[in-house]
C-alpha cells in the first residue's frame, strides 16, 4: 500500500447535490497510483477527468467513495496542507492563476503560503526558477509573458513547494507546438527526476508519452493500460469514440496494405521502422 | 470600436518593471507619501499650492522613470467627461466670491475670476492624481503592495478588520483590470462579428451608448465570475488560508532613504497646509 501515492476507491461526485438538476460528474472510480508514475487521464469534455484530478488534492471532496494521498483522507480538513503540498495543479488558463505582478513573486506565492522563513522562500523561488528556465525572466510581469513561458511559470510556481505529485488539468490545451515541447521536455526531466505526473489531457500524442492511460467516458473509467495495450485496442477506441496518435494511425495503416511493421508508438519508432523495411527492400 | 481597443495595453494600475529608487522604496512608505499628497491635493485651492504640488508630483514621475503621456493615455476614457465637467463649472460656478470680478455675463452664464481659478484648479488636480496612481501602482508590485497595505492596517486587526484578505482583495482586483480589459476587447469582436454596431457614434450620445455598454457588461461579468473562480482554486491549490501563518519572500527594512521620503512628504503636506490657511499664499 506504500507504494500508491494516491489511491481512489468507489469515488463517486455530484455537482450540485441537493439542487433541482444535479449533475453525477463521477459514478465510481476505483484508481491508485504508484510514486514515480506518468498517468494520463484522457476522456472527452465531461467525461469527469478535470473533476477526478479536482479530488485528487482535496479542491473538491467526495459525494461517495474515498481518496487518500500519502495515506491521508482528503476528508480530513487538517490534512489538506499536506495533501496540497504533496499533489499540485496546475490549470489551464496560466492567466487566470496568477497573483503576482513579478514572476519570481509569482512562484513564491505558494511557498509563503506555507509559512516558510524568508531565506528557504529564496532558496525554493531559485531552485524552481532554475528548472523552468525562467531566471532572467524573475523580474518580468506575468502577464507579459509568452504562451509558453506562462505555461512553465504555472508549473514553476507549483514545484517551488517541492510536490510529489504534478496534475496538469489541460495545461497544454492553448500552447503552440513549440511551446508545448517546451513544457512536455520540462516534464520529462521532472519525471526523470521521480516526480509522479498525471496529465489531463486531449492530445493523443501527449498521452503516448505516459506510462500509463487511463479514459474515462461518463464519469467512470473505461478503458486502461499501458499505451501500447491501449491503442493496439481498436475496437475499444472506436467505441470511445477516440483515435490513435497519427504515429499509431499510419502504421495501422501500412499494416492494412500489407507492409509488416513491429508495434509502433511514436514517430521515431514509425521512421525506424520504415527505415529498416527500405533496407530490407535494398538488400534484395 | 476604437475606444475599446488598446484598453490591454493600459498601464492603468499595473506594475511597471523598472529599476528606480521609487520602485526600491518601502511599500509602506509609498503607501503613506501617496496618501498625505492625494490628501494635500483634495485641500489645496490656491494656484500656488497647486503649482507646488504639480512640480513636485511631475518630478516625482520623472524620477520613478515613468513617463507622463502614459500616464495620462490610462484615463483616455474619461476625458471628454472631465472636460465636459470643466466646462460647467466655467459657465455654472456659484461659490461665494463668483459675483465679484466677472469677465463675462451672458444671461445665467457667468464667468469669472473665481470660476477660471475654480477650473484650472480642478484640472491640475485631476492630473496630479493620474500622475499619484501611476506613482503608487506602477512602481509598486501586488505583494508588495499587499504587504504595505496589511502592515498599515495591522493596528486595526484588534478591531476584527481582516488586513490582509482586503489588501490581497485590493491587489488582484488591480490584477484583474487587463485580463478583463482583454476579456473585454473579446466580446465586443465576438458582437461586431456578429453584426452589433459598437462604437463609431459620438461618444455624447449617452443613451445609445449606455445601451449598448449593457450588451457588453453582462457577459464581462459572467466572464468575470468564472475567472475569478478559477483564480480562487488556482489559489486554493497554493495552500492560501488567507493571512494566518503567511511568510514574504522579500523582507522590508526601512532605511535610512524611506525616512527620508516619509519626512518629506510631511513637509510638503505640512507645507501646503501652512501656505494656504496661514500664511494666505494667492
Amino acid at each position: 500500500m506504500a507504494d500508491f501515492l494516491i489511491r481512489v476507491e468507489g469515488l463517486r461526485y455530484v455537482y450540485g447535490a441537493g439542487s433541482e438538476a444535479p449533475v453525477e460528474a463521477l459514478k465510481g472510480v476505483d484508481l491508485a497510483v504508484p510514486r514515480g508514475e506518468w498517468l494520463a487521464l484522457i476522456g472527452h469534455n465531461g467525461s469527469g477527468k478535470s473533476t477526478l484530478a479536482k479530488c485528487l488534492n482535496a479542491l473538491l471532496l467526495p459525494t461517495a467513495g474515498e481518496v487518500w494521498v500519502k495515506g491521508l483522507n482528503t476528508r480530513e480538513r487538517a490534512h489538506w496542507l499536506t495533501i496540497r503540498q504533496t499533489v499540485g495543479i496546475v490549470f489551464q488558463n496560466p492567466d487566470n492563476q496568477f497573483v503576482a505582478s513579478t514572476v519570481e513573486e509569482e512562484v513564491a506565492f505558494g511557498p509563503e503560503n506555507l509559512g516558510l522563513p524568508p531565506a528557504v522562500l529564496r532558496e525554493r523561488v531559485d531552485e524552481a526558477l532554475e528548472i523552468s528556465g525562467l531566471t532572467a525572466l524573475r523580474q518580468a510581469n506575468p502577464h507579459s509573458l509568452s504562451a509558453g513561458q506562462k505555461g512553465r511559470l504555472a508549473i514553476a510556481s507549483i514545484l517551488a513547494m517541492r510536490p510529489e505529485c504534478l496534475i496538469l488539468d489541460e495545461a497544454t490545451a492553448f500552447l503552440d507546438p513549440l511551446a508545448r515541447e517546451a513544457v512536455l521536455e520540462l516534464l520529462g526531466r521532472l519525471h526523470q527526476q521521480g516526480m509522479t505526473l498525471i496529465m489531463v489531457t486531449h492530445h493523443m500524442g501527449e498521452a503516448a508519452l505516459a506510462d500509463r492511460i487511463v479514459a474515462l467516458a461518463e464519469g467512470r473509467i473505461a478503458l486502461e493500460g499501458d499505451p501500447r495495450a491501449f491503442f493496439a485496442d481498436e475496437a475499444a477506441l472506436r467505441r470511445l469514440n477516440l483515435s490513435a496518435p497519427a504515429a499509431v494511425a499510419v502504421a495501422a495503416g501500412l499494416r492494412e496494405r500489407g507492409v509488416a511493421l513491429p508495434p509502433i508508438l511514436t514517430e521515431r519508432e514509425l521512421v525506424e521502422a520504415l527505415v529498416n523495411v527500405k533496407e530490407r527492400l535494398w538488400a534484395r | 470600436m476604437a475606444g475599446y481597443e488598446g484598453l490591454r495595453y493600459a498601464s492603468l494600475g499595473q506594475y511597471i518593471p523598472l529599476d528606480s529608487p521609487i520602485h526600491r522604496a518601502d511599500p509602506r512608505v509609498k503607501l503613506v507619501g501617496a496618501a498625505l499628497l492625494t490628501i494635500a491635493v483634495a485641500i489645496a485651492t490656491t494656484y500656488s499650492a497647486n503649482l507646488l504640488l504639480f512640480v513636485a508630483i511631475f518630478a516625482l514621475l520623472k524620477w520613478a522613470r515613468l513617463r507622463a503621456r502614459d500616464a495620462l493615455l490610462s484615463v483616455r476614457p474619461a476625458l471628454a467627461f472631465i472636460l465636459l465637467l470643466a466646462a460647467m463649472q466655467l459657465l455654472f460656478y456659484n461659490g461665494p466670491e463668483a459675483q465679484t470680478k466677472v469677465l463675462v455675463a451672458w444671461g445665467p452664464l457667468r464667468i469669472s475670476v473665481a470660476s477660471l481659478r475654480v477650473v484650472a484648479v480642478s484640472l491640475v488636480r485631476f492630473v496630479d492624481l493620474v500622475f499619484l496612481t501611476s506613482l503608487l501602482l506602477n512602481t509598486t508590485t501586488a505583494s508588495a503592495l499587499t504587504y504595505g497595505l496589511e502592515r498599515l492596517l495591522a493596528p486595526l486587526d484588534a478591531l476584527g478588520l481582516p488586513g490582509h484578505e482586503l489588501s490581497m482583495v485590493g491587489a488582484i482586483a488591480l490584477r484583474f483590470i487587463p485580463i478583463l480589459g482583454e476579456a473585454l476587447e473579446t466580446i465586443v469582436q465576438a458582437q461586431a462579428s456578429r453584426g452589433a454596431s459598437l462604437g463609431g457614434r459620438s461618444r455624447w450620445q449617452f443613451l445609445q451608448n449606455a445601451r449598448r455598454m449593457a450588451a457588453l457588461i453582462v457577459p464581462l461579468f459572467v466572464e468575470a465570475y468564472r475567472r475569478a473562480e478559477e483564480m480562487t482554486l488556482a489559489m486554493q491549490a497554493r495552500c492560501y488560508r488567507g493571512g494566518r501563518g503567511r511568510t514574504h519572500l522579500i523582507r522590508y527594512r526601512l532605511n535610512r532613504g524611506d525616512y527620508a521620503a516619509l519626512g518629506a512628504s510631511v513637509l510638503l503636506f505640512g507645507g501646503i497646509l501652512v501656505g494656504q490657511y496661514i500664511a494666505h499664499w494667492p
